[in-house]
């Protein structure tokens, strides 16, 4: 479902040029659990970027659902990226000037996928399945860190995507709070959900479908044990 | 993109004050752009109405010597298509003063055949068919209780009119301006007594009217006709077609009216980018964030012009009535200098439409640039929020040049955002300007004309209504504060300048050969007493149409007789008090017959003083004077007439000004507000308020000290523009731009201090309040 062939990504700067991306070759599998760790500044985020289409690789093809990336313009890949990809960052990135139900609504109503009749209540029950159906009227700065992350992933669920993208998503929360985040997704790839997770965090007891391991850029280890890391 | 404009409009809701002055600037711009567009509407449409309806002659001639059956002759020309005989006649008049006035009255031969330059009769009120009627505009100089008029002609004989009613004539220059009382009369039965023998004056219609060349051609003609009719033509006028004699004015003052709308347009348009990026950048992250769930470039890009569409068209709303209403205000006071009376009806639809189009595209096109380059941020961007990092290179220089970590830290900062810092300086640096530019040009004037007036050699100056002798006049020089007199001879002259297309008309003053001309007053050349047919020229059309050529290339003159002489241009001489800037040339032996007198006045009386006593004179001695002017009366005028420029320039630019300092603080609290979390840090490591408030002032420091050498860099070039307009359009002479050093000193000074208050009082007041959401701020 998602074929990355051959992918470099060179970042020019007055400092030099960085090599973030080493010819990384990757294939992942509808609903499959994948986790990618590394240390910092190994090139993760630009891996994500460039399945999400935020980022273009310099060289090198991917491809989502039979979409060729490289074929989108950037105003139809931002459309496409609304319609099948879900994301979740780090700092979850919410709109602050709309009320908590307003952000989820936003999303669908950019792209539309959702029926317009059906938009709200999707999204109602969306919050609700994150725990947050007391707090649709509340703004994000009256909002716990993770709570904000829980917006944020119902935000990121809004249109159906067959694929969610994670950038660190329990970097920011203490270890209770980012268990609980944990277990969303977690059931979210139960239901089918396709789920790509950076992570710095420790990965044992987990389980996972691959665990992609990336040093400076190049794609080094992968392994797909579905089992319970010890 | 419903979805993205309401939430936009949502965002514009929250921040109030904002979108409050966004719509002030959008107002301001839309007011500057229609006013200009307004008032060019309004100036062709009363031209039409007013002045192309009186169907100004083409040819005006006297003639002597008429003899009967001349007009058929004339008007058997294939060019001439229509004559009407129109009389003028000159006197004086008391005015409700007491004092002596001109009088000047228009004599058709029949009211029901007035077909050129045609004068509306406004109140009739007698049914008398031969009436005298009152120029409208000349009505405030009579006493209005009285219902004749006493008049005193140059023979000497007085004679008293009934007035018949009120009249208006748009082709004449207001009577107000002109010191004049104008008047027409409906029959010639009254003036005959007093038009000279055996002269008409005719008013000529061509089918060429708007060919200057062929005007001439004709003018030829008529010369030849009359000449085989046994008659001569005394005079030919050929008025400059479609145009009012006051045009020149005229274009001063739209000049200045559209740098006016321009400027406010430019300030209503900087004041609203600027706005518009303190607006934007806040949110620049959400945009980012936006695009990561789905919204692509484009779509953010029109959904921000669509909410800025809509507050420039609310801007609109304002301004273009307040444009309508300048226009208006500007309009009335050129109809006014033309004697024009204003049209007020309402204009077609499609006027406003034009206006509004244009008056929203090009803030429009202005403001999108910052929206464009907005839009284009990065979901990377967004997310790690490094739109507005330092740029590189100046933070290179200044981690070079500087050692003090403040210096360096204010300088960074005002790069971090150059555009946003770029369009502040941009706006105080136009309103200093402006200020600048104001007293500039009120002190090169009034510079140049004290220099003259104080150097002036003959105070005072007379024109008579005939040819004057020498021993006519030599009792002048026996009143106590006479020290010489010298006499000059003004002949109408035609002549070609090098590179025009057509003849024009001009004076050439004779001067006697004892006439002085100082030397800082021959601008180029030498003056040479000996050589009698030695031309200078003065004025800056003239040196505009003698530009590229040499000293020493011969000019040729038609004389009144319609004798072709040839001169030597022969160098340009500055004689501001001279009306119409003539030719000057010397006449070797004495002047015996002339048509003025330059009267010397003794060091210790003042023209002003003596202007009077010099009148009664030449009434005593019952000669008749066409006009008197003092040197210090005549540069007074001029500099009356420039007075509002200076004042409209300086307003315009303390209120530049006032924005720009309301700019400031807008951008400052942006500055607070976007690095509340710097601030934090600061607070952290040990810095006081004061501390904060200095780098804040700082930087905000180097703004000004750029906007003033940059306002200094732009007074110099638009004072000169203006010295330049002014000089050809009012003063008639080049004057050279001056930098009024002490004042410029001054206002930076003054500017500079107001600054730092305004920014000490705010940030502290800003700092202070933000200092709790500062220490919550988690860093
Ligand atoms: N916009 C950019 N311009 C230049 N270099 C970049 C840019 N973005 C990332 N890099 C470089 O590319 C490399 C990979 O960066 P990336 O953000 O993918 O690392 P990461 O694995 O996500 O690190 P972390 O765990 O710290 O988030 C790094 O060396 C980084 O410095
Ligand atoms: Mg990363």
């Amino acid at each position: 479902m998602i074929d990355l062939k051959d992918i470099n990504k060179i970042y020019s700067s007055p400092g030099g040029d960085v090599h973030a991306l080493k010819s990384v070759n990757l294939s992942i599998q509808k609903g499959d659990n994948v986790i990618v760790i590394g240390k910092s500044g190994s090139g993760k985020s630009t891996l994500l970027n460039i399945i999400s289409g935020i980022d273009r690789p310099s060289s090198g093809n991917i491809i989502v659902n039979q979409q060729d990336l490289g074929d989108l313009k950037e105003n139809e890949l931002a459309l496409w990226r609304g319609k099948n990809i879900g994301i979740v960052f780090q700092f979850y990135q919410l709109l602050p000037s709309l009320s908590v139900l307003d952000n989820v609504l936003f999303a669908m109503k950019l792209v539309n996928k959702i029926p317009r009749k059906l938009q709200k209540a999707k999204a109602e029950s969306y919050l609700e399945d994150v725990g947050l159906a007391s707090k649709l009227k509340k703004f994000p700065n009256e909002l716990s860190g993770g709570e904000k992350q829980r917006v944020a992933i119902a935000r990121a669920l809004a249109n159906d995507p067959s694929v969610l993208i994670a950038d660190e998503p329990t970097g920011n929360l203490d270890s209770k709070t980012g268990e609980q985040i944990n277990q969303i997704f977690q059931l979210l790839n139960e239901k089918g959900v396709t789920l790509i997770t950076v992570t710095h965090a420790n990965i044992a007891g987990r389980t996972y479908d691959q665990l992609v391991y990336i040093e400076d850029g190049i794609l080094s280890y992968k392994s797909n044990p579905k089992v319970k890391l010890v | 993109m419903r979805v993205i404009i309401s939430k936009l409009l949502k965002d514009c809701w929250l921040s109030k004050g904002k979108l409050l002055l966004m719509l002030v600037s959008a107002a301001l711009s839309a007011w500057g752009i229609s006013s200009m567009i307004y008032s060019y509407q309004m100036a062709e449409r009363d031209f039409k109405v007013n002045f192309a309806s009186t169907y100004p002659a083409d040819i005006e001639v006297l003639i002597g010597n008429y003899q009967p059956g001349l007009e058929e002759k004339l008007l058997a020309d294939l060019k001439i298509i229509d004559l009407e005989r129109r009389e003028v006649l000159g006197a004086r008049i008391k005015n409700a003063n007491g004092e002596w006035m001109p009088f000047v009255l228009y004599g058709a031969e029949d009211e029901k055949s007035v077909r050129l330059n045609v004068f509306r009769i406004l109140e009739n009120r007698t049914q008398e068919k031969g009436k005298i009627l009152i120029e409208t505009n000349a009505q405030f100089f009579l006493d209005d209780t009285k219902d004749s008029i006493e008049l005193l002609f140059p023979e000497g004989e007085t004679i008293k009119w009934m007035i018949g009613g009120t009249s208006h004539d748009p082709r004449l220059a207001p009577a107000r301006m002109e010191r004049a009382v104008f008047a027409h009369s409906t029959s010639l039965k009254l003036l005959a007594p007093h038009l000279k023998n055996g002269q008409r004056r005719f008013l000529i219609e061509t089918n060429v009217s708007s060919d200057r060349q062929l005007l001439e051609e004709v003018s030829e003609r008529i010369k030849k006709i009359a000449k085989s009719e046994g008659s001569e033509v005394l005079s030919l006028v050929i008025p400059t077609p479609g145009e009012h004699i006051h045009q020149n004015i005229v274009d001063g003052i739209s000049f200045l009216q559209k740098s006016m709308g321009g400027i406010i347009s430019l300030m209503g348009i900087i004041l609203l980018s600027l706005i518009l990026l303190t607006w934007v950048f806040p949110r620049i992250s959400d945009l980012g964030i936006m695009k990561a769930i789905g919204a692509s470039s484009i779509r953010l890009f029109y959904a921000y012009l669509m909410v800025l569409s809509l507050i420039i068209l609310l801007g609109l709303i304002i301004g273009l009535p307040l444009g309508y209403e300048t226009a208006r205000a500007y309009n009335n006071l050129v109809a006014f200098v033309q004697n024009f009376e204003p049209v007020t009806d309402a204009f077609p639809f499609w006027i406003h439409l034009l206006v509004a189009f244009v008056a929203m595209l090009i803030p429009l096109t202005f403001a999108a640039f910052p929206l464009l380059k907005a839009s284009k941020t990065t979901v990377q961007q967004a997310i790690n929020k490094t739109f507005y990092l330092a740029n590189k290179r100046i933070f290179q220089f200044s981690q070079r040049v500087f050692q003090d970590s403040s210096l360096k830290y204010s300088l960074n900062n005002l790069f971090r955002n150059s555009s946003r810092s770029l369009l502040m300086l941009m706006l105080v640096a136009v309103g200093l300007g402006l200020f600048l530019t104001g007293a500039n040009l009120e002190y090169s004037v009034k510079k140049e004309l004290e220099n003259f007036a104080n150097s002036a050699k003959y105070g005072l100056k007379v024109r008579f209504s005939g040819q004057m002798k020498q021993e006519e006049v030599s009792f002048i020089r026996d009143l106590p504060f006479v020290e010489s007199i010298s006499a000059m001879d003004d002949k109408t002259v035609h002549y070609k300048a090098p590179n025009a297309f057509h003849s024009n008309t001009r004076n050439l003053r004779i001067l006697s050969p004892q006439h002085e001309i100082k030397e800082e007053f021959v601008l180029l050349g030498q003056v040479d007493k000996s050589c009698s047919d030695c031309l200078y020229i003065s004025g800056e059309a003239m040196r505009q149409e003698f530009e590229d050529k040499q000293l020493g290339h011969k000019i040729e003159l038609t004389m009144p007789s319609g004798e072709k002489n040839t001169f030597v241009y022969s160098g340009i001489f500055k004689d501001m008090a001279a009306i119409g800037s003539p030719f000057f040339a010397y006449k070797t032996s004495k002047l015996d017959s002339f048509t003025a007198l330059a009267i010397e006045i003794k060091s210790d009386f003042t023209a002003l003083e003596v202007t009077n006593g010099v009148d009664d004179a030449f009434l005593e001695k019952g000669i008749d004077v066409a006009g008197m002017i003092n040197v210090n009366t005549r540069l007074g005028q001029l500099q009356g007439h420039l007075e509002p420029t200076y004042l409209i320039i300086k307003v315009m630019g303390l209120v530049t000004l006032v924005l720009g300092l309301l700019g400031l603080i807008i951008v400052l609290n942006l500055c607070i507000q976007e690095r509340t979390r710097e601030l934090g840090i600061l607070k952290s490591l040990g810095s006081s308020f004061g501390k904060m408030v200095g780098l804040f002032r700082l930087e905000f420091f180097w703004i000004g000290i750029g906007a003033i050498f940059l306002s200094i860099l732009l007074t110099m070039p638009l004072n000169a523009a203006l010295c330049k307009v002014l000089g050809e359009t009012v003063i008639y002479h080049q004057i050279p731009p001056r930098n009024f050093w002490s004042l410029i000193g001054l206002s930076s000074v003054i500017f500079l201090l107001i600054q730092y208050l305004l920014i000490t009082a705010f940030s502290w007041f800003r700092i202070r309040k933000s200092a709790n959401a500062m220490m919550a701020h988690q860093f």
